[in-house]
């Protein structure tokens, strides 16, 4: 068997293959530590590439209607499930046609956490979720959705923006924390 | 007096248990108006078994001769409607154990289809099919909404004759006895709950009325529709309380049936003649499916507007609202009447 040429390195003696694989792998190593101590969750994940027609990254910039409700939205105390729209300032597009800069967006049981929203009993409801724990003015979020409304849930929709714009409603599926 | 009899007798709480009493009477007016609807015919609803589940029961409009028509301990039963003719029955068959939500009972559970008088029952499809199925005029067909729209069904074959856009409807949807205008809650023309009827031919839709209205049905002129709706009020906190109205198909000439404050009112379904109104009246939101039901009420449509108990807010509104009489029935959850003779003994009288 034919023997690898050696060499030495700050008394060490290396291979030529030994060393050029360490070389390798501890730098890039380096790299992923690097990289490790900036990295920011983006709210991507295996099932926002692939849910809904739309995704986006946008900041919850207005939650309205709240005045009726003693400033938060309502939870069981209703007596029926519901989704609330809310409008999002659009940070940037990562999948399908977002015509406006700013979207209504219907959440479902929005009380609730994303990972707990579904309902098998509401058509257009059973497979939501996500990794939103809840919603606040100001947020940025990852969302995953379909548009128009109607023709992709049967919930009851509550619309503070009823008479205020004919914009069309987009209908959340997944909606996950991004870091900003 | 009159009044504070009234007024003892409707402030009991919702009934629980099985229903199988006749409702007490204790005013000549209400005893009047028992012997005035005691036969014309049979009013079906869902309540509560002894054994816990939900059967479907008829009884005649006085709330005498209760008779449970399905009787399944191992099974419950839920949301009866006759058809035009009185001779069929369509409701909702689901697990003995299965909690009825209010709103979305018309997803739940398998269409049964039975006799008028409970016999023959049979179901149409699977779990969660036939959502929200209503009857055509003649009976031979269904009307079913599910996410993509709405599909007229020939029952015989099971095949889907025609699909329109549902435009918006949600829930609750209801074929008039014409056959030219469906109704149903849809989440346009309002901020929420909003009703709205939809012409079956041009799929063309107005509202009815918007904000915070439900479980609407068509009046037999096929003109007006009744419903319940809560305005916005200071009483209950500012919650409101839920009343029954009537309106125009086109959405004018709303005009208040029945208020009490302390009562949401639900379910409101006219007799066949359209002189009769029938509701339930609960404590609490929502009619109550998910626990007893509620006390059933019955009134001429002639006294309407009828507000029952101090109801100062609704009494400013409405001044001149007279003070029923109302009938107390057994309790349950959306009745509905026909003035067909059900059963062989009614034809042989």
């Amino acid at each position: 068997m034919r023997r690898s040429r050696a060499y030495t390195t700050h008394g060490v003696l290396w291979s030529r293959p030994v060393g050029t694989v360490a070389v390798v792998v501890s730098g890039a190593l380096a790299v992923i530590a690097a990289c490790s101590k900036n990295e920011k969750n983006d709210g991507s994940d295996p099932q926002m590439a692939i849910r809904g027609s739309v995704e986006v990254t946008a900041r919850l910039i207005e939650i309205a209607g709240l005045e009726d409700y003693n400033g938060s939205l309502p939870g069981t105390e209703l007596g029926y499930d519901y989704a609330w729209v809310m409008k999002y300032r659009v940070l940037e597009r990562h999948r399908g046609e977002v015509g406006q800069d700013e979207i209504l967006v219907a959440h479902y049981r929005p009380y609730l956490p994303r990972s707990q929203s579904a309902d098998p009993v509401t058509p257009g409801c059973e497979e939501l979720g996500g990794t939103v724990e809840s919603f606040l003015a100001g947020d940025v979020h990852r969302l995953a959705l379909e548009v128009p409304y109607d023709e992709y849930s049967m919930a009851t929709l509550i619309n503070p923006y009823h008479d205020q714009t004919g914009d069309p409603i987009h209908w959340c599926v997944l909606a996950n924390e991004v870091d900003r | 007096m009159l009044i504070s009899w009234l007024l003892t007798l409707l402030a009991l709480p919702a009934a629980s248990g099985p229903a199988t009493q006749p409702a007490d009477r204790i005013d000549e007016r209400q005893a009047e108006l028992a012997r005035e609807v005691r036969d014309k015919g049979w009013i079906v609803y869902s309540a509560r078994s002894e054994e816990g589940d939900w059967d479907l029961f008829l009884c005649r409009p006085d709330g005498s001769d209760i008779r449970n028509i399905t009787n399944t301990p191992d099974a419950s039963e839920a949301a009866p409607r006759f058809n035009h003719d009185g001779t069929k029955l369509l409701y909702r068959g689901l697990g003995k154990d299965a909690v009825i939500n209010h709103d979305k009972w018309g997803f739940q559970g398998r269409l049964m289809i039975a006799d008028a008088d409970g016999g023959n029952p049979r179901a149409l499809g699977e779990e969660k099919e036939y959502p929200w199925a209503t009857w055509s005029p003649d009976g031979k067909r269904l009307a079913c909404m599910n996410l993509h729209g709405i599909e007229i069904v020939d029952i015989a074959s099971g095949m889907v004759e025609r699909k329109l856009d549902r435009h918006g409807i949600f829930q609750q949807l209801f074929w008039s006895p014409d056959g030219r205008w469906f109704v149903g809650v849809a989440n346009h023309f309002g901020e929420m709950w909003t009703v709205v009827r939809m012409n079956v031919e041009s799929a063309e839709v107005n509202a009815v009325n918007s904000f915070q209205n439900c479980t609407p049905d068509w009046l037999p002129d096929s003109r007006r529709v009744i419903l319940s709706h809560r305005p916005k009020q200071e009483a209950n906190n500012g919650y409101g309380w839920t009343q029954l109205y009537v309106a125009d198909g086109d959405g004018r000439n709303l005009k208040l049936v029945y208020g009490e404050e302390g009562k949401h009112v639900y379910g409101g379904a006219t007799s066949p003649d359209m002189k009769y109104v029938l509701f339930g009246a609960s404590t609490e939101d929502g009619g109550g499916s998910e626990k007893e039901g509620a006390p059933l009420g019955l009134m001429r449509m002639r006294d309407a507007p009828t507000i029952i108990g101090e109801s100062t807010e609704l009494r400013e509104r409405y001044p001149d609202a007279g003070d029923g009489p109302v009938l107390l029935l057994p309790a349950g959850w959306e009745p509905h009447w026909t003035y067909t003779d059900i059963f062989e003994e009614d034809r042989d009288e």
